[in-house]
């Protein structure tokens, strides 16, 4: 019930948000491309794919953004791909891509909803409306995890696997820049960094992470691996 | 006790069998039961080991069903969707219910803040800082981690994993408790006493659970002492209330602080020589039936040997006695037997020969007897200068006529044994007895540098004697009786006269037979003499003596005149004026 009002104040929210974004575009602001480059590694120095990076100007508010639907399939019972980032507002699909059944759920602050065993693509997408990281399980398979993380911002990115995420759209000016990932010790407040998206701008972050303590894959019944 | 020797050289032997014996059973009693005693260590000592890697073994399955429960339980989704009501009763009522699925003695819910959330204990306090925060910090690192909590007086192995939704959303904190019951349960596994000790705050040790009773847990503590770290992991021997204990310690765990706690294993000693005290009991029984045996043995041995020597001894002690009536019983074929055929040979060969030592000694003189014994008896004299005596008891044949001729034997024999008596004692023989005559020898067989003084004092003596033989006769009323000595010194044939068959020790010649005339002399009433003495014999005579000089008398059957003393008796050395005269 709480969840549903919560929804609801969070829909009012983005509406406010997306009113904000048309005024701005309104304003005389050039409409240049900056970008500000991130290379997240671990402490070990390796390059740390699926990290999430975003970032707010240091000055002002952020621009408005128009969400734009977004798919976390299930494809041979795994969710794919394992970490999406969205702005607040983005409605997702989860389609089944799979033969058998899948019961999606979130028991995460920021988005608790449940897609009870189903298959094929559900007819309503999920909206998720407050930021912070979610974390999406299936009740039947207890190793498929996936994460939405939820940012109230345009300016987002994730790394490949070479560890590098580019922040693009960017104001030439200063930009509070962060990161997440889903094993990181500490809060995305912990790794914040300053950086001037002032053309050819490179923000390196390690990051410490923890164990990957997620459930391995149990292999499939009659011994066929997956 | 004679008796008693052999008494004692019995026991001698007996003593040997049965302290041979006795160092035998000892020696073997001492060996078995220190190979006992080695063989009881090692076998405890490797038990020990095994059982405590049974133990670790067992704490390892256990753990791990717990943690294997545990992730079950994290990934339960009607427990996580319990959590995200986030209403704390609820979620501890779940708590509880997997509880007792799992079958915990204790379950925890903490924030990754490390706040309690929820708890199954009564003295868990919802909001409250868990007190191991870093055991959580080592679970989200680790995805897992164990370690010994200690939750009041109780020790739990603990498990913390998390509550994966499916992203670790809390922790869940389960652990099973270290009890007297679980050291009950190891004990009936593998028959071992066990002990659980946690090191505590100032390097102290406390017993928190043990299968032994409480009074008895306390000088277990003394394992703890000093340098026992490095001896921990060997066995090591303890006496608890008068038993001996092999003990082993063995670390089981280590709360997050650091502090170990330990197993102590023991299997006692003494109740593993149990058997042992048995095998003592027919050790000594065999060794006691051994003994008896060995004693009756020794008895029976010593016996075969001693018998036959004490009657041995008492043969030989009876024959040194002069019983040769009693020959020795020895019935043995060995080197008794034959002993004692020759002790009962040479007892009747000395019987024998005393007898005849008897025989000779009243036929002959006992000088005479012991010369004949104790040389080969051999015919053929040697020439020897000896004083000879001849004794005639004068008016014997006129008393004769008025006796019977017994009395006149018995008066003969009684004066006879008187003067022979006087005539030995002065260390001469009588030869022989010629009617009522005697004739004696001084200076053979056995020759004395003295042997004149000692006829002369003989001839005194007798005459002293024959004094008071009158005395007596005359108070009897009875005839005097008188007794003419003659005496000389000359060379005579000296030794066995006769034939092989029948010889005589005798003295033959010239000075025999002017003894013998001499004493005839003293018949003489012109002479008035009692004792004639030649002169040789007065001059042989070394001693001083009364003698009255009788001149130089011809004698018949001799063509030269001997010069004669009567001799009259013994001249006194301290007052020679006052003889002592017969
Ligand atoms: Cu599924």
């Amino acid at each position: 019930m709480g969840f549903r009002v919560g929804s609801l104040s969070a829909t009012k929210a983005s509406a406010l948000v997306a009113l904000t974004a048309t005024l701005a575009l309104a304003q005389p602001h050039a409409a240049f491309s900056h970008e500000i480059d991130l290379l997240v590694r671990d402490a070990n120095g390796v390059p740390t794919v699926n990290a999430v990076a975003y970032a707010y100007p240091a000055a002002g508010d952020v621009s408005k953004w128009e969400p734009k639907p977004v798919i976390v399939d299930q494809i041979d019972k795994e969710f794919t791909p394992s970490v999406t980032v969205v702005p607040i507002g983005t409605p997702v699909y989860f389609p089944n891509n799979d033969d058998i059944r899948h019961h999606v759920y979130s028991f995460s602050p920021a988005k608790t909803f449940e897609l009870p065993l189903y298959s094929g693509k559900p007819s309503k997408p999920v909206v998720f409306d407050k930021p912070g990281a979610v974390a999406l399980g299936c009740n039947i398979h207890d190793w498929m995890v996936a994460y939405i993380y939820v940012v109230d911002t345009p300016y987002y990115a994730k790394t490949g696997k070479d560890g590098v995420a580019r922040l693009e759209n960017l104001q030439p000016e200063k930009y509070d820049v962060f990161v997440w990932h889903p094993w990181m010790r500490g809060k995305p407040e912990d790794y914040r960094k300053s950086a001037t998206a002032d053309g050819n701008t490179r923000v390196e972050f390690d990051v410490k992470l923890r164990a990957n303590l997620h459930i391995r894959r149990a292999p499939a019944l009659g011994g066929g691996g997956y | 006790m004679i008796r008693l020797r052999f008494k004692s050289f019995q026991s001698r032997i007996l003593l040997f069998f049965l302290v041979l014996f006795s160092l035998i059973l000892s020696a073997t009693y001492i060996l078995v039961g220190l190979a006992n005693l080695s063989n009881a260590h090692s076998i405890i000592e490797a038990d020990l080991k095994s059982a405590s890697k049974i133990f670790l073994r067992l704490m390892d399955v256990r753990t791990g069903q717990l943690a294997d429960s545990a992730r079950i339980l994290s990934e339960d989704y009607a427990f996580k969707a319990a959590f995200a009501t986030g209403d704390l009763p609820t979620i501890g009522s779940a708590l509880a219910n997997q509880r007792g699925r799992i079958g915990a003695d204790m379950i925890k819910l903490v924030s990754s803040e490390k706040k309690l959330i929820v708890g199954t204990d009564a003295a868990d306090v919802s909001g409250s800082a868990f007190g191991y925060p870093g055991l959580i910090e080592m679970a989200a690192d680790q995805g897992e981690a164990y370690a010994l909590l200690v939750i009041g007086e109780e020790t739990y192995q603990t498990v913390v994993v998390p509550l994966l939704a499916p992203a670790p959303v809390a922790w869940i904190v389960i652990g099973f408790k270290i009890n007297d019951a679980v050291a009950k349960d190891f004990k009936k596994l593998t028959n071992m006493e066990v002990s659980f000790f946690q090191e505590e705050a100032g390097g102290k040790v406390g017993c928190f659970a043990s299968t032994i009773p409480m009074r008895q847990r306390r000088p277990l503590l003394g394992l703890f002492q000093t340098g026992w770290k490095e001896r921990k992991g060997d066995a090591s021997e303890l006496r608890v209330m008068g038993d001996s204990y092999i003990s082993l310690t063995t670390q089981i765990g280590k709360t997050p602080g650091g502090e170990a706690a330990y197993a102590v294993l023991q299997r006692s000693l003494t109740r593993m020589m149990e058997p042992f005290v048995n095998l003592k009991k027919n050790l000594i029984a065999i060794g006691l039936a051994g003994l008896a045996i060995s004693a009756l043995a020794g008895i029976v041995v010593s016996r075969s040997v001693t018998k036959p020597i004490t009657s041995l001894v008492e043969g030989v002690g009876r024959v040194e006695k002069g019983d040769y009536s009693t020959l020795v019983r020895v019935e043995q074929g060995d080197e008794m037997g034959t002993l004692a055929t020759a002790i009962n040979k040479m007892t009747v060969e000395l019987a024998e020969k005393d007898k005849i030592r008897d025989l000779l000694g009243k036929v002959v003189s006992h000088e005479v007897a012991e010369e004949l014994l104790g040389k080969d008896v051999e015919l053929g004299g040697e020439l020897r200068e000896i004083t000879v005596m001849f004794v005639d008891i004068r008016g014997f044949s006129a008393r004769a006529e008025g006796l019977n001729p017994k009395e006149v034997l018995s008066f003969l024999n009684v004066v006879f044994t008187t003067l022979g008596t006087i005539i030995e004692e002065k260390g001469g023989v009588v030869d022989k007895y010629i009617g009522d005559a005697i004739m004696a020898l001084f200076g053979a067989p056995v020759k004395h540098d003295d042997d004149a003084d000692y006829a002369l004092i003989a001839a005194i003596k007798i005459q002293e004697a024959v004094g008071s033989i009158n005395l007596d006769l005359e108070s009897r009323g009875m005839a005097r009786m008188e007794v003419g000595v003659g005496i000389n010194t000359g060379v005579t044939v000296v030794g066995n006269m006769g034939s092989m068959h029948r010889m005589n020790y005798t003295a033959i010649g010239d000075g025999v037979n002017l003894a013998a005339r001499l004493q005839e002399l003293t018949r003489r009433a012109i002479f008035d003499a009692k004792i004639v003495v030649s002169e040789r014999t007065i001059s042989k005579a070394k001693g001083n003596y009364l003698t009255r000089d009788l001149g130089m008398v011809n004698i018949r059957g001799r063509t030269e005149p001997v010069r004669l003393y009567a001799l009259i008796g013994k001249s006194d050395p301290e007052n020679p004026s006052n003889p002592k005269t017969l």
